[in-house]
C-alpha cells in the first residue's frame, strides 16, 4: 500500500496538475470542442429544405389586366403594371424595412403604410425613408397563357416589357 | 470561512484572471474542499453521480438543439420526425442519441441511487441530499414519460394513454388531474402542448433546481462520503485555505478537488463516446403516426415503466399503479429517517426469530399464504425475489456466527440492505419480464422463439 | 521487449496517467462525433446526384442540364394537401425531356403526365412515403409507414380518388368500375363514390317471385350448382354449394313461388302443333329477322358467342324453361317480370309458335341427365329457406318471405385504405394491399371456410381491373371536397305523356341513349328531333332498315300500329331538338345543283369522305360511319350543315373528325347529300 502511495505520489509530481496547467488544458479542450461543435452546429443549424413557397409564381391571365393599370396581388407581394409597351411587375416589398406597400390609384402612387415612403408607377422614389426604388421583376407568358413572375429575378428598370 | 483572506470581492474584479480566479473559487464550492486518496478510485462511487450529470447536459444540448425542428402540433410534430430523419444533418443521429442518453439517464440514476444506498451515505448528515435525490428521480422518470410523447407515433400515443389512465385510477382526484395533465379527456393536441411545456421548461427547471442543490449539500456535508472502520462517515474538520489547494500534494492523504474533477470528466467522456457509438450504430426507433383507433398489440410502456405494466398486468391499476408506487416511493424518502433499519442485522432478525417458538411458525405461514396468493394469480416473476432473500435469511439463520465468509456477510447485512435488495430485485426481475418476455396480449413469449 | 512488456508499453502511453487518459477519451470523443456531420456526405440521394452529374456528362445538351440541375434534397411542398414530396431529390431528370430515351433508374424522366408535378406531388399518385430520402423507406412498406408503392399495373386507380367520368388514358380503371357494376358486386357490397352516391348495379338478376312458373326444381339445383355449366356468360357466381344444400335451396325457391299476371291469362290455341323440324328451321330465321340476338347471345357450334350480352344468354335455354311460360313471356314479358328490359313484340301466335319451338331445341341433354333430387319436404324447404336467408340471395334477387339483408357485405367505400393490420393475409401471399384485394376476388373461400362470399368466374386481367376499380376507393377519395370531383353526372330521364309510354313498354332506353340516360348499343336519340325528317322517321318506325352495314345488331321490328307511330315519331320530332336548329340557320336556296356538283368534287377528292362512309352502295368501301346512301331522305340540312361544321358538339366523343370547313364548303357538301335519296322502301337489311 505503501508503494502505491508513493507511486501515485510521484507520478502526481511528474503530472501534477497545478492551476495553470489545469486552465491551459481545460481551455484547449474546451475550445477545440467548441470547434467542433460550432462545425456540428452549423451544418444542423442550417436547414437543407426550407417550407417557403417557390419564387416563380403565376399571377393570373393577362386579359385580365387593363392597359395603364397597375395591381396589387397581395398573394405574392408583387405589383403587376400593363403599360402600352406591355407588362412589367414590380416587387411590394418595401426597400425600407420589408413592409407590403399599397397602390393608391387615385393619387397614382404606390405608398408604404409602415414609415410613409412613396413610389411612383415605376418603382422609382418620391419620399420617405426609403434607400432604393422598388425593384423590377422577371416577367413572361408561360406555356399554360398564364403570365408568369420570379421574384427571385430582378431586373434594371425599364429594361423589359413582355407582351401578352 | 470558505473565503481565502485575498479572494477578491466580486464588485472589485479588474481583470479576467481575477474573473477566472472569482469563478474558479465558486465553481469550487461545488466540489468538497478536500478529497481523499481513497476517495479518488473508479471503485468508489463508478462516478455514477457524475455520469448522471453528464448524460443530463447531453440531454440539455440535444434537446435543445431538437426543438429548433420540432413543432408540438398534431402532425406537424411527427412530420418533423420525419424530418429529422431524412433531411437534417446529423439529425438521425442527434435523434438517437437523445433517446439513448434518456435511457442511459433512468438507469444511471437508479443506480447512483443504489450505489449511495449500499455505502450507506444516506446517513447523517446526509439525509437531505437523499431526498433531493430521490427527488432527481422522480424527476428523471417524469422527464422521460413527458418527453415520451413528443414524437407523436403509436407507441407514444398509447404509452401515454396507459400511464393517464392509471393516473385516473386514483381516488377522487384522480380524473381530474387527468384532465388538467391531458387539458382534455383524451391525448389530444392539448396534451402534446402541455407536455411539451413540461418536457422542455418545467421539470428541466425544476431537475437543474434539485441538482444545484444537491451539489450545494454534498460541499456542505463534507463531500464524497467515505466511511470509517465502523461504518461511520469522516467529516472534514475544517476547510483548508485556498492557497493550500493549489499547492498539489500537501500531504498524502488531501489532494485538491481537481484531481477528481479531472476523472469525473473522463468518466463522463467515456460514456459520451459510448452513447455517442450507440447513436451512430441503432437508430432510434419510430413507429407509425399515432392512429387513435387502433392499438397496436402489444402496447408497450418503455422499459424502465414496463416493471410496472407487469405489475398491471396482475394487479388491478389501482394497487399496481397508484399504491405499490407510493408504497415504494415513500418508503425510498424515509429510509434515512429510521435508523432502527440499519441497526437491524440480519442475526438479529433470525435471534429474533428463534426467540419464541410461534415467531417461526408465524413467519413461514405468512410466506406460504404470500406465495399461494401470488401463484394463484400466477405472478411467478414477483414471486421469485422474495423467495430468494428468504432462502438467503434462513441460510443465514441456520448456522451459529462463524467465520465462513459468504455466511456471515449475510449475517451482518442490515434489515434496510434487504429490504432495498428486495425491491430492486423485484425491479430487475419484473422490467425483465415485461421487457422481452410478453408479447401480443401480453401473453408469455420466450424472445429467443420470436 | 517482450510482446507484453510492449503492448503494456503503449497502453501506458495512452491511459498511463490521468491526464494522458483525458487526452486519450477526448481524441476518442472528438473522433465518434466527428462520424454523424461526415455521414451526411455519403447519404444515398447525395450518391444518386453525383451519379446523375457524371451521367449527364456524357450527354450532347450537358451543358444545359447541368446548367438545370441542383444539387441539394428536393421537395416539393404543397400545404393545403399536407403533401410533402421528396421524390424528385433522387428522381433528378423527371421533368427532362431530353432523356427521354433513357430507361436507368432514377433517371428515367416522367412519361406524359396529365397533371403537374407541382400541384399535385408525386405520392397522390404513386403512394409510398414521399418524405422520405431513402430508396428503402421511400419505395417499400416498413415499421415507420406501412403504404409501399403502387405496383405500376394499378396506377391507374389513382386517377380514380377524383375522377369519377371514364376517361382515355384510364382504360383499365373504366374497364373495372363496369365490372364491378355488371358483376352486380354492388348488390352486397355498398361502395360509395367520391360525388357521394353509391356504385349502382347495372345487372339485373331476375325476380325469383314466380320461378316455378318459368322452370323446374332439377334445373334450378343444376344452376345453383354450377351457373357457368348453364350459360358460359352468366355473371352468376358459383357459391359452391354441396348437392344437399342446392337440393334444399331448390326446394324452397319453388315452394316459395307465386302466381304472376301472365299465369292468369287465357292463352288462346297454340299454333305450333305443326310437325316436323320445318318449325325449328322457320323459327331460327324468325330469331334473326327479328335481331334478337341483339341483346341475348347463343354459343355456336364452333363454341364462340354470338349476340349481345344485355339479356341472358339462350344456349341451353330449352333445358331451362317451360314452355307455356315461354309462350306467355313472349307475348307480354311484363306480365311476369314487370321490371324486364325485354320490349312486348306484338309477335301473333304463329311467331310465338315458331319462336318458342327454336329456343326449345336448344338444348342440351347432358345437362339434367344426372338430376334426380328427392321429394321435397318441409325440412328440406326450411333448410333451404335458412340459406337463401344467410347467403343473401336476397341481396340481388326478389324472393318472397326473405327480407333484403341489412349491411350484409363489408363496405368497401374505403378499401384502397385499408391498413394491414384489418388484413387476413394467406400463408405465403405477398402481404400488400393490391395482392389482397386480388386474392379476395380470384379465391374467397380460401381466407376463411366460413366466409359467405361465391366465386366469380373471371379472367386474371378482370380480376387486376376490378383491383384497380377497388384500390381507387381510399380515405381520400371518399372525403374529397365536392368541387375537386371530377364526373359527369346524369340525372335520370323518363320521357312523358302517352308517347311516354309506349317507350316505356318498348323499352328504347335499353338501347338509345336518351339525355345522358339509356344504353349505347344504338344512336342518341337526344336530338333525333333535330336530326331527321319526318318522312323518313314513319318510315323507319315501321320497318327498321340498316344505316351501318357491318354491324350485326339492328333494331327489331315491333310491329307497331300507324296510330303508334306517328304518335312516337311526333313526340320525338317536337321534343327531341337541339337549340339553333330553326329554319334561320342555314338558307335552303342555296342547296341547288351547282352547290352539289361542288359538293361530290369536296365529298370524293378533296376530303376522301368514301373512306368511311358509303354515298354509293355499288362503289364505296367506308364502313367506318354509318351508310349515307339515303340520307338525304333521313337528314335535315340544316343538321348536316351543323354536324358538318362541328361534329363534337352535336355528339361529344364522336369518332367523325372536324375538318374546319369553310361555311361554303360545309354548304356545299350539305347539298350533295341532299341529293343521296334512296327511292326503295324498306332499304337494306
Amino acid at each position: 500500500m505503501a508503494e502505491e502511495r508513493e507511486k501515485r505520489a510521484a507520478d502526481y509530481d511528474r503530472a501534477s496538475l497545478d492551476r495553470r496547467q489545469f486552465v491551459k488544458v481545460g481551455t484547449t479542450s474546451l475550445g477545440v470542442a467548441g470547434l467542433g461543435a460550432c462545425v456540428f452546429g452549423f451544418r444542423y443549424l442550417s436547414p437543407n429544405v426550407l417550407y417557403e413557397p417557390p419564387p416563380i409564381v403565376s399571377v393570373g391571365r393577362p386579359e385580365r389586366f387593363a392597359v395603364g393599370s397597375v395591381t396589387l396581388d397581395p398573394r405574392f407581394g408583387i405589383f403587376v403594371a400593363r403599360v402600352q409597351e406591355g407588362f412589367y411587375a414590380l416587387s411590394a416589398v418595401c426597400t425600407h424595412l420589408g413592409c407590403l406597400s399599397n397602390w393608391k390609384a387615385d393619387t397614382g402612387e404606390i405608398v408604404c403604410p409602415c414609415h410613409g415612403s412613396t413610389f411612383r408607377r415605376d418603382g422609382t422614389v418620391t419620399s420617405g425613408p426609403a434607400p432604393e426604388p422598388l425593384p423590377w421583376l422577371k416577367v413572361w407568358i408561360g406555356d399554360d397563357g398564364n403570365l408568369m413572375v420570379d421574384r427571385s429575378a430582378t431586373l434594371p428598370a425599364h429594361s423589359e416589357y413582355v407582351q401578352a | 470561512m470558505e473565503r481565502s483572506v485575498d479572494m477578491p470581492h466580486a464588485t472589485h474584479i479588474r481583470n479576467p484572471l481575477q474573473a477566472i480566479a472569482w469563478w474558479q473559487h465558486d465553481f469550487r464550492r461545488m466540489f468538497s474542499a478536500r478529497v481523499r486518496d481513497a476517495q479518488l478510485g473508479f471503485r468508489n462511487t463508478w462516478y455514477l453521480g457524475a455520469l448522471t450529470l453528464g448524460t443530463f447536459t447531453i440531454q440539455v444540448s440535444t434537446g435543445l438543439l431538437l426543438m429548433l425542428y420540432y413543432h408540438p402540433s398534431i402532425p406537424q410534430g411527427y412530420a418533423d420526425m420525419k424530418d429529422l430523419e431524412f433531411v437534417v444533418s446529423s439529425g438521425v443521429m442527434l435523434r438517437s442519441l437523445h433517446r439513448w442518453s434518456a435511457h442511459a439517464m433512468v438507469f444511471l440514476v437508479f443506480m447512483h441511487m443504489a450505489k449511495v444506498f449500499y455505502r450507506r451515505a444516506y446517513q447523517p448528515p446526509r439525509e437531505l441530499n437523499w431526498v433531493v435525490g430521490v427527488s432527481l428521480l422522480l424527476a428523471t422518470l417524469l422527464l422521460s414519460y413527458t418527453g415520451y410523447l413528443l414524437p407523436w407515433d403509436q407507441l407514444s400515443y398509447w404509452g401515454t394513454t396507459v400511464g393517464a389512465s392509471i393516473i385516473s385510477s386514483m381516488p377522487f382526484v384522480g380524473a381530474r388531474l387527468r384532465f388538467y395533465l391531458l387539458g382534455g379527456h383524451t391525448v389530444n393536441a392539448n396534451a402534446l402542448l402541455r407536455f411539451y411545456v413540461l418536457h422542455t421548461m418545467i421539470f428541466p427547471l425544476v431537475v437543474i433546481m434539485l441538482i444545484a442543490v444537491h451539489l450545494w449539500r454534498l460541499h456542505k456535508d463534507g463531500g464524497m462520503y467515505e466511511p470509517d472502520e465502523q461504518g461511520k462517515p469522516i467529516l472534514p474538520d475544517h476547510i483548508p485555505a485556498e492557497d493550500d489547494l493549489f499547492r498539489g500534494v500537501e500531504n498524502e492523504k488531501t489532494l485538491s478537488y481537481r484531481e477528481l474533477l479531472f476523472r469525473e470528466i473522463i468518466g463522463i467522456e467515456a460514456l459520451a463516446v459510448v452513447l455517442f457509438s450507440m447513436a451512430l450504430i441503432w437508430k432510434a426507433p419510430l413507429d407509425e403516426l399515432a392512429n387513435p383507433l387502433h392499438t397496436p398489440n402489444p402496447a408497450k410502456a418503455p422499459w424502465y415503466f414496463t416493471g410496472l405494466q407487469e405489475l398491471l398486468h396482475y394487479f388491478p391499476p389501482f394497487i399496481a399503479g397508484i399504491i405499490l408506487p407510493v408504497l415504494i416511493v415513500s418508503g425510498l424518502f424515509i429510509i434515512p429517517f429510521v435508523p432502527f433499519f440499519d441497526d437491524v442485522s440480519t442475526a438479529d432478525l433470525c435471534r429474533w426469530a428463534r426467540d419464541k417458538s410461534g415467531r417461526t411458525i408465524t413467519i413461514a405461514i405468512v410466506m406460504l399464504v404470500l406465495s399461494a396468493l401470488l401463484i394463484r394469480i400466477h405472478a411467478w416473476d414477483a414471486l421469485l425475489p422474495l423467495w430468494i432473500v428468504v432462502t438467503l435469511l434462513c441460510l443465514a439463520g441456520r448456522t451459529a456466527d462463524q467465520q465462513k465468509g459468504f455466511r456471515n456477510w449475510v449475517r451482518s447485512r442490515s434489515l434496510s440492505f434487504w429490504i432495498m435488495t428486495l425491491f430492486l430485485m423485484e425491479a430487475v426481475i419484473l422490467t425483465s419480464v415485461g421487457t422481452f418476455f410478453r408479447g401480443p396480449s401480453w401473453t408469455w413469449v420466450w424472445p429467443w422463439r420470436g | 521487449m517482450s510482446l507484453r512488456n510492449q503492448f503494456g508499453g503503449v497502453w501506458r502511453f495512452f491511459v498511463g496517467t490521468a491526464p494522458r487518459r483525458f487526452a486519450s477519451v477526448s481524441v476518442l470523443l472528438a473522433i465518434v462525433s466527428a462520424i454523424a456531420p461526415t455521414k451526411d456526405f455519403f447519404s444515398q440521394w447525395r450518391h444518386y446526384q453525383e451519379e446523375y452529374s457524371h451521367f449527364i456528362r456524357t450527354r450532347p445538351d450537358a451543358g444545359r442540364l447541368q446548367r438545370r440541375f441542383e444539387s441539394g434534397i428536393h421537395q416539393i411542398w404543397i400545404p393545403e394537401q399536407r403533401v410533402v414530396d421528396r421524390c424528385t431529390t433522387c428522381h433528378v431528370a423527371l421533368q427532362e425531356a431530353s432523356l427521354s430515351d433513357v430507361r436507368k433508374e432514377p433517371f428515367r424522366p416522367h412519361p406524359a403526365m396529365p397533371h403537374s408535378l407541382t400541384e399535385f406531388g408525386c405520392v397522390v399518385c404513386h403512394h409510398g412515403q414521399g418524405a422520405a430520402t431513402t430508396v428503402q423507406e421511400a419505395h417499400y412498406s416498413t415499421k415507420a409507414w406501412e403504404q409501399p408503392i403502387l405496383p405500376a399495373r394499378y396506377l391507374e386507380s389513382s386517377c380514380g380518388q377524383c375522377h369519377m367520368d371514364a376517361l382515355e388514358g384510364t382504360p383499365q380503371l373504366n374497364l373495372g368500375r363496369r365490372l364491378l357494376a355488371r358483376y352486380g358486386c354492388a348488390h352486397c357490397h355498398a361502395i360509395t363514390q367520391p360525388d357521394g352516391t353509391l356504385v349502382a348495379p347495372v345487372d339485373e338478376p331476375p325476380s325469383l317471385e314466380h320461378v316455378a312458373e318459368k322452370t323446374t326444381r332439377e334445373w334450378i339445383f343444376a344452376w345453383t350448382k354450377n351457373p357457368q355449366a348453364y350459360a358460359a356468360s352468366a355473371t352468376m357466381p358459383n357459391y359452391r354449394f354441396s348437392d344437399q344444400e342446392a337440393s334444399d335451396i331448390a326446394s324452397f325457391l319453388v315452394a316459395q313461388s307465386t302466381s304472376s299476371d301472365n299465369s292468369a291469362k287465357e292463352l288462346p290455341k297454340s299454333v305450333a302443333s305443326l310437325p316436323g323440324s320445318d318449325t325449328v328451321q322457320e323459327g331460327t330465321s324468325l330469331y334473326g329477322t327479328l335481331f334478337c340476338a341483339s341483346c341475348h347471345a347463343i354459343q355456336n357450334a364452333a363454341g364462340n358467342l354470338v349476340g349481345g350480352e344485355m339479356a341472358p344468354e339462350l344456349t341451353r335455354a330449352g333445358n331451362k324453361v317451360n314452355p307455356d311460360w315461354l309462350r306467355r313471356w313472349l307475348r307480354a314479358p311484363q306480365g311476369y317480370d314487370p321490371k324486364t328490359r325485354m320490349p312486348r313484340y306484338r309477335l301473333d301466335e304463329k311467331q310465338i309458335a315458331l319462336l318458342s319451338s327454336f329456343l326449345l331445341s336448344k338444348k342440351d341433354d347432358d345437362l339434367l341427365a344426372n338430376v334426380h333430387l328427392p321429394a321435397s319436404d318441409a325440412q328440406s324447404i326450411a333448410r333451404g329457406k335458412k340459406l337463401v336467408s344467410d347467403y343473401g340471395c336476397v341481396a340481388c334477387h326478389r324472393i318472397n318471405g326473405v327480407n333484403p339483408p341489412e349491411s350484409f357485405a363489408p363496405d368497401l367505400s374505403r378499401i384502397g385504405s385499408k391498413p394491414l393490420f384489418q388484413v387476413g393475409f394467406l400463408r405465403g401471399m405477398p402481404e400488400t394491399l393490391p395482392d389482397y384485394i386480388a386474392g379476395k376476388i380470384h379465391d374467397p373461400r380460401a381466407f376463411g371456410p366460413a366466409l359467405k362470399m361465391p366465386n366469380f368466374s373471371l379472367t386474371d386481367g378482370q380480376i387486376e381491373a376490378l383491383t384497380t376499380a377497388l384500390l381507387a376507393q381510399t380515405d381520400r377519395a371518399v372525403t374529397m371536397p365536392p368541387e375537386l370531383v371530377r364526373s359527369s353526372p346524369h340525372p335520370k330521364y323518363h320521357p312523358g305523356g302517352g308517347a311516354g309510354r309506349l317507350m316505356e313498354d318498348l323499352r328504347c332506353q335499353s338501347c338509345h341513349a336518351i339525355n345522358g340516360n339509356g344504353g349505347d348499343m344504338a344512336p342518341d336519340l337526344t336530338f333525333e328531333g333535330s336530326a331527321v325528317n319526318r318522312a323518313w322517321l314513319l318510315d323507319f318506325m315501321k320497318n327498321p332498315n340498316t344505316l351501318r352495314p357491318a354491324l350485326i345488331r339492328r333494331m327489331p321490328k315491333f310491329n307497331l300500329s300507324d296510330a303508334e307511330i306517328k304518335g312516337l315519331s311526333d313526340y320525338m320530332l317536337s321534343a327531341y331538338q337541339a337549340s339553333g336548329f330553326d329554319s334561320q340557320a342555314l338558307d335552303l336556296s342555296t342547296l341547288n345543283s351547282d352547290a352539289a356538283t361542288r359538293g361530290k368534287q369536296l365529298f370524293y377528292s378533296k376530303y376522301a369522305c368514301q373512306s368511311c362512309h358509303i354515298a354509293d352502295y355499288k362503289k364505296d368501301k367506308g364502313y367506318v360511319g354509318p351508310a349515307l346512301a339515303g340520307v338525304g331522305d333521313r337528314l335535315t340540312p340544316v343538321w348536316m350543315y351543323r354536324w358538318l361544321k362541328n361534329p363534337n358538339a352535336l355528339l361529344p366523343g364522336t369518332p367523325m373528325p372536324n375538318f374546319s370547313l369553310s361555311d361554303n364548303e360545309a354548304r356545299d357538301l350539305t347539298a350533295f347529300l341532299a341529293t343521296l335519296k334512296e327511292h326503295k322502301k324498306g332499304g337494306l337489311k
